[in-house]
C-alpha cells in the first residue's frame, strides 16, 4: 500500500481540497472490483505499451477475472477487454473506486 | 478528369479493429502477400477500383500506437514515412477504429492526425455498437476531428458504397484545424472531450461475450475446453491431414512412374521424375497440413478464441520465458514443425518468436514416427511391462517425452541467452466473440498457403534436387549379373552421397553408426522418414518390404543395443529436415538462425547419442 497526496477538486474529501487516498497495485483488486488509475510507475517499452493500451491516469478500470493458475487477469477499460501479466500490473496504480 | 498515377492508401488501425475485414472486402483475393525488405514483418497490398482510378490498399501490420515498440510497428510508421526502399508511401491514410472500443482507439487516431497525411476514419461494428445499446454521432465526430467519418458493417458489406467514393479523392478530404496533442496525458483529456460530444450512449458489456466467457474462462470448463481443442488441433494435423497427404503421395509415385515409362530411359528423365517432380511433391505434401491447421487457427482467431486460449496457457508457457500465444505452435510441431513454426507469427513479440521458432523443431514431429517404428518394432521386444502396456510403447513415450522435455528446457535457456531480437511485454486484447465471414478465412488461409509455397517451397524444391544429385553422381557402370535392388545398392554406395556416408564414418564411429547409417542420415536431411527407404536401399531389400528390412538390420551387427539406443536418441534431436530449415528461413529473414538451430541441435544430438551409446554399453 502506498499514499499519493491529490491535489484534486471535485473530489471531496480533507480541507483545501488535499485528499489522502489510498492506492494499491492494479493486482490487489478482487474480480469485478472498479478502480481509477493513478499513475503507471513503468518506463521503457512495457510503460508505452501499457499507456498505448489506455492505462492512462484518470482512466476506469475493471478486474474482470483472473487465469485458472491465477495469473495473468483481464481487466477492462476504454470499452476493451484487456490480459496483463502481474509483472506488468503490479506498476500500475490504483485508488478503488465504491461499487 | 485526369489520370493520374496509381493511388495509394495506408489502412491504420489496431488489432481486432475489422481492418483485415475492411481491406479483405476492399481487395477481395487479389491481395499480394509477401514481407516488407530486410524485415519478416509481412507486406500486404491489394488493388481496387474507385471511379476508373487504381487505388493501391495497404493494409498497414496493426498496431495500437505509432510509438513504436516492435519491428511490426516500427514498420507503420516507417511506410507512412516513406523510410522504407523499394516502397512508395501512401497518399492517404484510412483509420479503422471499433466503434466499441472508440475511446481506446481514439488514442492512435490523435496519433495519425498529427501525421502530415490527409486522414480519413472508418468505424467498424457501428451494428455491435448498436446492439449493445451504444449511441455514437458520425457527423459530430466528423465535426470534432475535423475529417470525414465513414460507418461500415464490414462483413455484410454495409457502407463500402460510401466509403469507395470517399477513397477516391484523398485530395478533397478535409483537414483537422487544431491538431491534437502529442503528450499522452493530454491527448487522455482530448479523447475524453471528443467522447463527450459524439458518443451519446456508452455501449454496455457484451452480453454473448460475457455469457461465453463464463464457460471458456471457467476454471475447470475452462481448461477443459482448451484440452479439447488442442487435442482438435494435434488430431487435424497428425491425423485427418494424412488421407489427403497419402493421395498427394500416391499421385506423386503414379506421376512418377508414368515419366519414366513415357519419356525414353536416360539421364534428364531421371532427373525430371526423381529429382524435379519428387521435389515437387515434397512441398505440396505439406499443404494438407497447412491449410488445416491455418483454417482452425484463424476461424478460431478471427472468433475470438485463440486470445482465450493464450489467456488460459500462458502461466505455464511464462515458466519457460514464453507466452500463451506459443503454445499452438508447439503443439502443432508434435506434428509438423512447418505449420508449428508458420503459426509463430501470432506472437508479437520477436525474441519470444523467435525462442519458439528455434525449439519447435525440438517437439516429436510426425515424420521421425516411421524411424522409431522400425527400430523400436526391430530391437524393443514386444514384452508387457504392465497389464496392456507394453515395452515398445514405453520407448516411443520415451522418446516423446524427451523432445517435449528438452524444447522446454532449451526454451528457458535460450531465452536467458539470447540477445537477439527485443522483448516486448506480454499483453493481450480479448476481442468480443464475433463470427468471422467464411471470405475472410478463406483468403487468410490462401494467403498462409501461398506464401509458403512461394518462399519456403522454392528452397525445399532445390534441396530435393541437389539431394537427388548427391544419390545419384558419379554414376558408375554396373557390373553384370545384379538384381534390381543390388543393382540400386550399388549405385547408392558408389554416388557421392555413399562417399560421404564413409568419409563422416570416423566422426560418427563413437555413436556406433558406421557408413550405412551415414548415408542414412545425409539422405534423412530431405525427410527424416527417408533413412528408412535408404537403408532399405543400402541393404538391397525392396523399399515395399518392411519384413525383410527389419530382418536385414537385425542381422547385421552394427545394430547392436547401443547403438540402436544412441540412433533413436540422434533422432530426437537432430535437424535433420530441410523442410523445417527452408521455413525457418522465411520466418526469420535470415540463414543465420537455421543455421544457428541446425547446429545447437546436431551438437545436442552427437552429445546425447555418444552419452546414450557409452551409457547402454556400460549396463549390458
Amino acid at each position: 500500500m502506498k499514499t499519493v497526496f491529490n491535489f484534486d477538486k471535485d473530489n471531496n474529501a480533507g480541507p483545501a481540497g488535499l485528499s489522502i487516498r489510498a492506492s494499491e497495485p492494479l493486482t490487489a483488486l478482487k474480480p469485478g472490483q472498479r478502480a481509477r488509475i493513478e499513475a503507471v510507475e513503468l518506463e521503457g517499452p512495457a510503460g508505452t505499451r501499457l499507456r498505448d493500451l489506455g492505462f492512462l491516469p484518470g482512466t476506469e478500470v475493471r478486474l474482470i477475472r483472473r487465469a485458472p493458475l491465477g495469473d495473468p487477469a483481464i481487466y477492462e477499460l476504454r470499452g476493451a477487454q484487456i490480459c496483463l501479466r502481474r509483472t506488468e500490473a503490479r506498476a500500475i496504480h490504483v485508488v478503488p473506486l465504491p461499487s | 478528369m485526369s489520370q493520374a498515377a496509381v493511388l495509394r492508401l495506408g489502412l491504420l488501425g489496431s488489432p481486432n479493429s475489422g481492418k483485415t475485414t475492411l481491406f479483405n472486402a476492399l481487395t477481395g483475393l487479389r491481395a499480394k502477400v509477401g514481407n516488407y525488405p530486410g524485415v519478416t514483418v509481412e507486406r500486404r497490398e491489394g488493388e481496387t477500383q474507385v471511379d476508373g482510378r487504381s487505388v493501391v490498399v495497404i493494409d498497414l501490420p496493426g498496431t495500437y500506437s505509432l510509438t513504436p515498440i516492435s519491428p511490426d510497428e516500427a514498420m507503420v510508421t516507417q511506410v507512412i514515412e516513406g523510410r522504407v526502399e523499394g516502397v512508395e508511401p501512401p497518399d492517404g491514410l484510412v483509420v479503422t477504429v471499433d466503434a466499441c472500443t472508440l475511446d481506446r482507439s481514439l488514442l492512435l487516431v490523435a496519433q495519425a492526425l498529427r501525421l502530415d497525411k490527409p486522414c480519413c476514419l472508418v468505424v467498424t461494428m457501428v451494428d455491435e455498437l448498436r446492439a449493445r445499446g451504444g449511441h455514437l454521432d458520425l457527423h459530430r465526430l466528423s465535426d470534432a476531428l475535423g475529417i470525414p467519418v465513414v460507418g461500415v458493417i464490414g462483413h455484410r458489406g454495409l457502407g463500402l458504397e460510401p466509403l469507395r467514393q470517399l477513397l477516391g479523392q484523398p485530395e478533397a478530404w478535409s483537414r483537422p484545424p487544431i491538431l491534437p496533442p502529442e503528450e499522452p496525458a493530454e491527448r487522455a483529456g482530448w479523447v475524453a472531450s471528443v467522447l463527450e460530444t459524439v458518443l451519446h450512449e456508452r455501449p454496455g458489456r457484451s452480453r454473448t461475450t460475457d455469457a461465453v466467457d463464463r464457460i471458456v474462462l471457467h476454471p475447470l470448463a475452462g481448461t477443459l475446453l482448451f484440452a479439447t481443442v488442442m487435442v482438435l488441433f494435434f488430431q487435424l494435423i497428425f491425423a485427418w491431414a494424412q488421407p489427403a497427404m497419402d493421395l498427394i503421395d500416391g499421385a506423386v509415385a503414379t506421376s512418377v512412374g508414368w515419366l519414366h515409362a513415357t519419356l525414353p530411359p536416360g539421364l534428364l528423365t531421371d532427373l525430371l521424375a526423381d529429382g524435379v517432380l519428387a521435389g515437387v511433391g515434397a512441398v505440396i505434401i505439406f499443404l494438407p497440413q497447412i491449410v488445416l491447421l491455418f483454417t482452425l487457427l484463424y476461424l478460431l482467431d478471427d472468433l475470438g478464441y485463440m486470445a482465450r486460449a493464450a489467456f488460459v496457457v500462458d502461466r505455464v508457457m511464462g515458466r519457460v520465458g514464453l507466452e500463451g500465444r506459443a503454445f499452438v505452435s508447439l503443439l502443432s510441431s508434435y506434428a509438423c514443425a512447418v505449420p508449428g513454426i508458420m503459426a509463430t507469427r501470432t506472437i508479437p513479440s520477436p525474441r519470444k518468436r523467435l525462442v519458439t521458432i528455434l525449439v519447435s523443431p525440438l517437439m516429436t514431429c510426425s515424420a521421425r514416427l516411421p524411424v522409431y517404428a522400425l527400430l523400436i518394432a526391430t530391437f524393443v521386444p514386444a514384452t508387457s511391462v504392465w497389464g496392456p502396456l507394453g515395452l515398445q510403447g514405453l520407448v516411443l513415450l520415451g522418446l516423446y517425452l524427451l523432445g517435449a522435455t528438452t524444447a522446454l528446457l532449451a526454451a528457458a535457456v535460450l531465452n536467458r541467452t539470447l540477445r537477439a531480437g527485443g522483448d516486448i511485454p506480454f499483453t493481450l486484447e480479448l476481442p468480443p466473440y464475433r463470427v468471422p465471414p467464411l471470405r475472410l478465412v478463406v483468403s487468410q488461409v490462401w494467403g498462409s498457403a501461398s506464401a509458403f509455397v512461394r518462399r519456403a517451397g522454392t528452397i525445399i524444391l532445390a534441396v530435393s534436387i541437389v539431394l537427388w544429385f548427391l544419390l545419384s553422381f558419379p554414376r558408375s557402370d554396373l557390373p553384370p549379373g545384379l538384381s534390381p535392388d543390388e543393382a540400386s545398392r550399388y549405385s547408392l554406395e558408389h554416388s557421392a552421397a555413399g562417399t560421404l556416408g564413409r568419409f563422416v564414418e570416423p566422426a560418427i564411429a563413437p555413436l556406433g553408426f558406421d557408413w550405412k547409417i551415414g548415408v542414412g542420415l545425409v539422405a534423412s536431411l530431405a525427410a527424416r522418414e527417408v533413412i528408412v527407404a535408404t537403408l532399405a536401399q543400402v541393404y538391397a531389400v525392396g523399399e515395399e518390404d518392411a519384413v525383410s528390412l527389419r530382418q536385414a538390420i537385425r542381422g547385421d551387427p552394427v545394430f547392436d543395443p547401443p547403438t540402436v539406443a544412441a540412433l533413436l536418441v540422434f533422432f530426437v534431436f537432430a535437424l535433420q529436415c530441410m523442410s523445417t530449415l527452408a521455413v525457418m528461413r522465411r520466418e526469420t529473414n535470415s540463414w543465420r538462425w537455421p543455421a544457428f538451430a541446425f547446429t545447437y541441435m546436431l551438437i545436442l544430438a552427437y552429445a546425447t547419442s555418444f552419452a546414450t551409446h557409452r551409457i547402454v554399453a556400460a549396463l549390458l
